[in-house]
């Protein structure tokens, strides 16, 4: 008896069960930084699991060994010593969990790589084009409608447009860009990387499409209140309000902007602070949740 | 006379290519090792505000204006912007005559769609600053705008 079994129902909890009660409940919106933890932190409990529950499946049991081999040997591979070695097992047990780590790290390499390549494509183009504006500390290019984004990383830009300047307050026009900031001072081109490579790795895990969708506007929330720290509650809102506005095109519906009204709506209404102690058994259930699955494997009876 | 070698990356392509060798004289004056990115996109400026091919000549005059640049320093970043596809090039008698092969609002349009575009696929900025939204989702948004007592500009 090994603890593949609970390591796989764990999984499965994490994987179709935890989302549905992140999504359900209110309190991410309130603290996005501690919500993004949690996702990441239910997506490396994921992830560790699922290896674990490889290695569990292939280690110990000795007629699922002796299948692994058939099939092996089937698929062209020749043994040294047939059925019985420990050496095969062991090379499997191994084999799987690292190919899981091996499967993210390379995802997380890609991703953070070909953003880096399309940013600098960009840049090159932008510094030629764009104006730089001291005053601002950010580039400005000549395009009537409204934008700002950020190219974040090594040699970072903020770039606004000239329908941006030309419609917003300075006020306004300073949340905007305090909040394109919040995203390269907090590198979240990292964060929403990695929720990328977990999502690629394991598509099809309900977990894996809402850890990357719930980062995405988790961060957009992380950068706002940043912004908060030096603009007033109004000033932010009716700047992403002109903004769009704006871009709203006619009788047509626009996919993804449903965001921006959460995030709009979420400045508008009342601002709870939630217990401390909320807090705190959150932070520490996003420190415990990766924890279980290594747990559950090394302290199961059949480990012992 | 100071003679410095210059190496220029090519930004522009993913390979990056160093050209060794580049000389120029400048007046040993100051302020004229500044970066080549900055010269190139300042010999841009200028074709784009003239809007008609011009020489190396008349760029390094008006560059001129505001700070000393050689000639040969200009006539050799106009050349690399030639071979990085930013210029097009035809002789007028013994001058080369330099034309942009497309217009800054054309860079401008393809650079907004390229961070903003609606593709899934964007990993050029991180995030706009906010997606577009449909009519309806406006509409209620200046409705809670008003009610919060706030002010806006709709």
């Amino acid at each position: 008896m090994n603890a593949a079994p609970a390591l796989i129902g764990y999984a499965a909890a994490i994987g179709c069960v935890a989302p549905q009660a992140m999504l359900r409940s209110s309190w991410p919106h309130r603290a996005p930084a501690l919500a993004a933890s949690v996702w990441h932190a239910l997506a490396v409990s994921f992830a560790i699991s699922a290896a674990l529950a490889a290695y569990q499946l292939v280690s110990p049991t000795e007629h699922l060994h002796a299948g692994l081999v058939v099939i092996l040997h089937s698929c062209g591979v020749v043994l040294s010593m047939g059925t019985g070695d420990p050496n095969t097992a062991d090379l499997m047990a191994i084999a799987l969990p690292v190919a899981v780590l091996l499967a993210l790290i390379l995802s997380f390499a890609f991703h953070v790589a070909r953003g880096r390549r399309a940013r600098s494509r960009h840049r090159s183009v932008l510094d030629m084009v764009g104006r730089h504006c001291g005053q601002l500390h950010a580039t400005v290019i000549e395009h009537a409608s409204p934008a700002a984004y950020c190219l974040p990383g090594r040699r970072a830009r903020i770039v606004v447009s000239e329908g941006a300047v030309q419609l917003l307050s300075a006020a306004q026009l300073d949340a905007v860009l305090e909040h394109e900031r919040a995203h390269i001072v907090g590198r979240h081109h990292l964060v929403f990387a990695a929720a990328e490579a977990f999502a690629s790795v394991f598509g099809r895990v309900p977990l894996a499409r809402h850890v990357k969708e719930q980062t995405a506007i988790l961060l957009e929330m992380i950068a706002d209140d940043r912004a908060l720290r030096r603009h007033s509650h109004d000033v932010l809102a009716s700047a992403m309000y002109e903004m769009a506005a704006a871009h709203a095109p006619k009788g047509a519906f626009a996919a993804g902007g449903h965001s921006v009204s959460v995030r709009i709506q979420r400045l508008l209404g009342p601002r709870r602070e939630a217990h401390p102690a909320l807090w705190g058994c959150v932070a520490a259930a996003a420190v415990a949740v990766p924890l279980l699955p290594l747990l559950m494997a090394f302290c199961s009876p059949g480990h012992a | 006379m100071a003679v410095a070698v210059v190496r220029v990356r090519l930004a522009a392509t993913d390979r990056t290519a160093v050209y060794h060798g580049l000389t120029y004289i400048d007046s040993g004056k100051g302020g004229l090792m500044r970066r080549l990115g900055e010269l190139e996109a300042e010999i841009m400026d200028c074709l784009w505000r003239w809007n008609r091919p011009a020489t190396v000549r008349e760029v390094v005059d008006d560059i001129n204006e505001r700070r000393p640049v050689a000639y040969t320093t200009v006539m050799t970043v106009a050349t690399i912007l030639f071979n990085k596809g930013w210029l097009l090039r035809g002789k007028q008698g013994r001058a080369w005559l330099y034309t942009p092969v497309r217009s800054r609002e054309a860079y401008s349009a393809a650079l907004m769609e390229d961070a903003l575009g609606a593709s899934e696929d964007r990993p050029v900025a991180l995030a706009h600053f906010v997606e577009r939204m449909s009519e309806e989702e406006v509409a209620a948004l200046r409705r809670a705008l008003r009610t919060n007592g706030r002010q806006t500009r709709a």
